[in-house]
């Protein structure tokens, strides 16, 4: 044994002393050779990792399937080599062609594979080996998939085929292309309660097809409902259930899946039988799981988000999850009642059929069916044409808009905001000059005049101090000092001097929203953990706290010459008086708001909608439905026009609108980025905006002809925050961790 | 030519030494912080709590020299889970039991659940187990090894880092650092035979 390992030890004694598996008098053998033999040292480094290792990192959350298509695996393998490799079984396969790995997960991994001879794309699931180990067990896979590919339904992925190839289980399935709805909500948080309602209400109707024919899925979960634009109805959404009857192969194969190293996904939709028994699981099972599905999709989070695997299962066991009315405030009536009854303890108490499930939500879904909803033409819905948008449209009944903005009275306001701050603004700590002569803004509509020696385009200088990453801007009115709100930080920074000049206390969670009063001696930031803070900027004192500490605060906003805040999240956009500790009874639809500079114009999305209000009355001036989700957006100070960003969910491509407030039309489509755009401004003169999005880059443009002015680069991560300083000459951008100061172009000519 | 004697696991000492009280120390050691927390989530009264815990540890001293591994994956946690279970169920029958906040009716389920030995509670259960013995394991053997040892094997196994990084961070070669996860790794599954698997 010794002269062997002075040789060179093999590959299996090598892994086997990686893992501390040799014998004492072995293991000395060969740490002695390896002190002189690095190439076997390098072996050492490709030694997989066993199920000790596992146990001391670390438990990783991972999915116990992967859908085939968007999702990626999530789990990384350390020191696993090959772990990517095609089997070499299939890689000579007489009938498919593999083309590329899709993700792994616990049971196996995906491919997208060709067939050979028929040109059909199909998704191929090749099970662990370990999963279904004695011929027994092989036997009974390969009926039920036999079973399962006996379902055809427009919400189930169809199973085509299932076989044993040289040693190998695998599956064969429709190759789908879309976002499982864990993903989905993810990126974008909860849904609108119509969308949530239509997803659940479509894998309902998938369930039952199965159900009739004897066949339940037992690990129903939003990673297992995929979210596709199918081609027969290409502006519609179809939700497909995946993974029929694999739960059952899973749960047999997991004592060695488990000593494989492999970690169990997280127990997050499992009904209270299977946990205890799981052979007690039935078809209410699956309703329980669905329950906990909409409660996921309606609330952003499962239903009992904390706590390890052990006390998930208790908390489904024992517990009722957080009302879903006391995480938002839009839900209609009867709809808490339904996700109630379908997570009900007792399976005699839910709802006893998917299809008893499907017709409790129908009432919820749109009016539109979920195929073909209004996406053009886009343009303002006058408001007693809302409930049948499609057929107005169709007919062509569409009222252009209420909006017509007399130009003088309620024109741009910037100037005036201007002359209020500098007759208010206290010194901080060193004094404040009085803002620049401002008339460029009270004249918007004449091109700036150029400065007597313009500044070079681009980077001026970066402020560097947020830990974790810079999410929001904010300029002070009179342009020398900027806020910026981060992950627990809410930062006040000079201009010039690029001083950190104040660190705001108490913020908790990521400041999404950063603003300063019209006066700009007092501070407001709002962010995700649901609070709205207001400080003295001169001192740093807190003055107002509300915490909702329901859901995440979005936008914030002081409404000039009136005594409120503005706040927008889930629950709606809210006015609140710090002053009296009231909410103004007037509230308005969306998540997301932007104010004209008068205050009186209020711009709010909410998913797909845009919605336009009168602030001092309440009313809805009109509406527009808009292709993709809406991410961001901005009225024109002026209110004429506004922007709007987001991304279409499908293929992942930006989306960047130019609205005309005036006809209510999207007036044009500003081209360029690439992913979803994360900020939008619109310049004090209502003629350009900024935009910065997932390409890490910022874009300036010029709205009445919808060209791309200029493009910064330079931010390492998505920007998701932008600002024009009050004389539109300098943009403020926030990404990566870092805030940075731009030189625009100076205005050209260019026509309104 | 010698064999070397085979080094005895925690649960063999056991087996050899009953009246060692360092052994017993050791186990104690181990598995009280995991019975707080299994007992912990049933929200029982804190006197209720620790007297269970001594209850079953209690128990464990009595049958373990008794107990013999059947071979079979898991034999001993799942030995140590029905004694919990039974136990907390003698008391709960004798009205030495006042869950706080699970029902009577709740408190039954979790306990037939954790019994159930293929159920989703009891995999779960067991997983946490093997977490929970491993992590205070290596915490337990840790101190028998040089500091820089120790880091070594933390930093490339727990946090999982590259070799070659923490031979820099260290000062040390890419090989101490893999003779470092192994000596470790040798140990650790010396000590911890028949408890996970």
């Amino acid at each position: 044994m010794q002269n062997a390992t002075v040789e060179h030890p093999s590959r299996a004694e090598l892994e086997a002393y990686g893992l501390g598996l040799q014998s004492a008098p072995v293991a000395e053998a060969i740490e002695r050779h390896l002190t002189a033999c690095p190439p076997c040292v390098r072996v050492l480094e490709t030694v997989p990792d066993d199920l000790l290792i596992t146990l001391l990192r670390p438990p990783m959350e991972t999915a116990a399937c992967v859908a085939p298509g968007a999702d990626s695996p999530p789990r990384a393998v350390p020191n696993s080599p090959g772990a990517a490799d095609v089997p070499p079984e299939l890689t000579v396969h007489p009938r498919y062609r593999i083309r590329e790995r899709l993700g792994a997960g616990g049971m196996g991994a995906v491919y997208k594979a060709e067939h050979r001879l028929m040109n059909q794309v199909v998704a191929l699931k090749v099970i662990h080996r370990h999963m279904v180990h004695d011929a027994q067990a092989r036997e009974r896979f390969l009926r039920e998939i036999k079973a399962v590919a006996g379902l055809a339904h427009p919400n189930i992925v169809k199973a085509l085929d299932a076989e044993e190839s040289a040693g190998l289980l695998f599956l064969v399935m429709d190759y789908v292309e879309g976002t499982t709805l864990a993903r989905l909500v993810e990126e974008r948080g909860a849904l609108p309660v119509d969308r949530a309602c239509d997803y659940v209400r479509q894998a309902a109707l998938g369930l039952q097809h199965a159900f009739e024919r004897g066949i339940i899925h037992r690990d129903l979960k939003p990673q297992n409902l995929m979210l596709v634009r199918p081609a027969d109805a290409p502006q519609g959404e179809r939700v497909l259930v995946l993974d029929f009857g694999l739960a059952r192969f899973l749960r047999e194969g997991e004592a060695a899946l488990t000593h494989s190293g492999t970690a169990l996904g997280t127990p997050d939709y499992i009904a209270p039988e299977q946990a205890t028994d799981a052979r007690r699981a039935d078809v209410r099972s699956d309703i329980y799981s669905l329950g906990c599905t909409l409660y996921f999709l309606l609330a952003g989070h499962p239903p009992f988000p904390d706590g390890t695997s052990v006390e998930k299962l208790l908390a489904h066991l024992c517990k009722k999850p957080r009302p879903l009315a006391e995480l938002r405030a839009d839900l209609p009536p009867g709809l808490p009642q339904i996700v109630e009854r379908m997570m009900a303890q007792d399976p005699a108490a839910r709802h006893q059929t998917p299809g008893d499930v499907a017709a409790a939500l129908a009432p919820f879904v749109m009016a539109a069916p979920a195929v073909a909803p209004v996406r053009r033409p886009r343009r303002w819905l006058p408001i007693a044409a809302a409930g049948v948008g499609a057929a107005c449209v169709a007919v062509g009944v569409i009222v252009a808009c209420l909006l017509g903005l007399p130009g003088g009275q309620d024109g741009p306001r910037g100037g005036e905001d201007g002359r209020i701050a500098n007759k208010g603004a206290e010194p901080a700590k060193e004094p404040l000059q009085p803002a620049p002569p401002s008339a460029k803004e009270k004249a918007p509509l004449r091109p700036a005049p150029p400065p007597a020696k313009p500044a070079p385009v681009g980077l001026v200088r970066q402020y560097i101090g947020h830990k974790s990453g810079a999410r929001s801007v904010a300029f002070s009115p009179d342009g020398k000092s900027f806020l910026s709100g981060g992950f627990c930080e809410v930062f006040l920074w000079d201009v010039e001097s690029q001083a950190e000049r104040r660190r705001f206390p108490e913020v908790h969670g990521w400041a999404h929203s950063v603003a300063f009063s019209p006066d700009g001696e007092r501070a407001l930031a709002g962010g995700q953990a649901g609070f709205v803070k207001e400080w003295e900027v001169k001192t740093g004192k807190i003055r107002h706290i509300l915490e909702r500490r329901i859901t995440a605060v979005e936008s914030v906003a002081f409404i000039p010459r009136q005594p409120y805040w503005l706040y927008s999240g889930l629950g709606g956009v809210r006015l609140y008086d710090p002053e009296k500790k009231e909410e103004a009874p007037r509230r308005f639809l969306g998540e997301r708001a932007s104010l004209g500079s008068d205050g009186r114009r209020l711009l709010s999305a909410d998913g797909r909608t845009l919605y336009l209000w009168d602030v001092e009355t309440g009313q809805e001036l009109g509406h527009a439905e808009h292709g993709g989700q809406i991410l961001c957006l901005a009225l024109a100070p002026d209110g004429r026009r506004a922007v709007s960003g987001g991304v279409d969910i499908m293929n992942d491509s930006a989306i960047l609108y130019v609205w005309n407030m005036e006809t209510g039309k999207q007036e044009r489509v500003l081209k360029g980025h690439e992913g979803a755009v994360q900020a939008v401004a619109v310049s004090p003169d209502g003629r350009r905006a900024l935009s910065g999005g997932r390409d890490r880059k910022l874009r300036l443009w010029d709205l009445a002809t919808a060209a791309e002015l200029h493009c910064f680069e330079g931010h390492t991560d998505a920007v998701v925050g932008v600002a024009f300083s009050p004389d539109g000459r300098r943009a403020l951008s926030a990404g990566d961790k870092t805030v940075r100061l731009w030189q625009l172009p100076e205005p050209g000519p260019e026509s309104r | 030519m010698s064999v070397a004697p085979t080094p005895v696991s925690l649960l063999e000492r056991l087996g050899l030494e009953p009246n060692d009280a360092a052994v017993w120390d050791r186990l104690f050691q181990l598995y009280r912080p995991l019975l707080e927390r299994w007992l912990d989530r049933f929200a029982l009264q804190p006197a209720d709590r620790d007297d269970l815990v001594q209850d079953v540890l209690l128990v464990l001293v009595r049958e373990l020299p008794k107990f013999q591994h059947s071979g079979r994956q898991g034999a001993f946690r799942k030995w140590l889970r029905l004694i919990a279970v039974h136990r907390c169920r003698d008391r709960l029958r004798a009205g030495r039991l006042r869950p706080i906040t699970l029902g009577e009716a709740e408190f039954a389920r979790v306990l037939e659940g954790l019994e159930e030995p293929d159920s989703e509670l009891a995999r779960r259960w067991d997983e946490e187990h093997n977490r929970h013995v491993a992590r205070r394991l290596l915490d337990l053997i840790a101190a028998e090894f040089e500091p820089v040892t120790q880091q070594a094997f933390r930093r490339l196994v727990l946090d999982g880092s590259p070799a070659r990084t923490v031979a820099v961070e260290l000062g040390i070669s890419v090989n101490a650092v893999y003779i470092a996860k192994s000596r470790v790794l040798r140990r650790l599954r010396e000590e911890i035979r028949g408890l996970i698997d």
